[in-house]
């Protein structure tokens, strides 16, 4: 499959399709980026919406603790991002010290694509348009 | 389409990254029926494509979504083989 894909990229630059490929890839990168982004905005939105009870009925319990008896990387995430809703980085921070960071990412992302499309617009240029 | 193919086909493969993560098998059973679709609509879009028609689009999103099925069905294999159910 590789050996195909360096072979069919060869073929491409030889014909010189690599600017029209360039330009949707471009396109599709940067719709992918808006869907994963309103995905993780919903994520953090939950907590401020949806009842704390209700939201924790819809996690399932840790498989891993089940098995093995000891907690994942990822145990109490959906504890603490309700925690971080509230404004209790403390305990957010007790019951998963790696979701803090991970919320600090989600905010950094959304941020990241916010400026991104501003600039893009005040560019002139149409939201999905790349050339 | 092929733009379409080629959305599915990245997404596919960021939900495979994530799916390798330990106890974030669980991602697969939903990212592969979704790279499948990608698959197909690629498939289809590369049938219907004009002759004089750019079809690398089209192919990178049959790749990427062939790469997201390949690798997340063996993360499942490997997890329901070693006793994570295909969960862990």
């Amino acid at each position: 499959m590789v050996a195909f894909f360096i072979l069919y990229s060869f073929m491409v630059f030889r014909k010189n399709e690599h600017r029209v490929f360039i330009r949707d890839f471009n396109k599709s990168l940067f719709i992918a980026w808006v869907i994963i982004s309103v995905v993780i905005l919903l994520i953090q939105i939950a907590p401020f919406i949806l009842h704390e009870e209700f939201l924790l009925s819809l996690t399932p319990t840790c498989v891993f603790k089940k098995y093995f008896d000891k907690e994942c990387f990822s145990c109490g995430m959906t504890h603490s991002f309700i925690s971080i809703s509230k404004g209790n980085f403390d305990e957010a921070y007790r019951w998963n010290n790696f979701s803090v960071y991970l919320y600090l990412f989600f905010e950094l992302n959304i941020l990241s694509l916010l400026l991104f499309s501003i600039c893009r617009l005040y560019r002139r240029k149409s939201f999905f348009t790349f050339k | 389409m092929q733009t379409t193919s080629l959305i599915f086909g990245i997404l596919s493969v960021v939900g495979m990254i994530i799916g390798f993560i330990p106890c974030f098998a669980t991602l697969n059973w939903l990212n592969i029926p979704f790279a499948s679709i990608g698959l197909i609509i690629g498939i289809v879009s590369l049938v219907n494509a004009k002759k004089s028609e750019n079809k690398t689009s089209g192919v990178v999103g049959i790749v990427l979504c062939s790469i997201a099925i390949i690798f997340g069905l063996i993360r499942l294999i490997f997890s329901l083989a070693f006793g994570g159910g295909g969960i862990i």
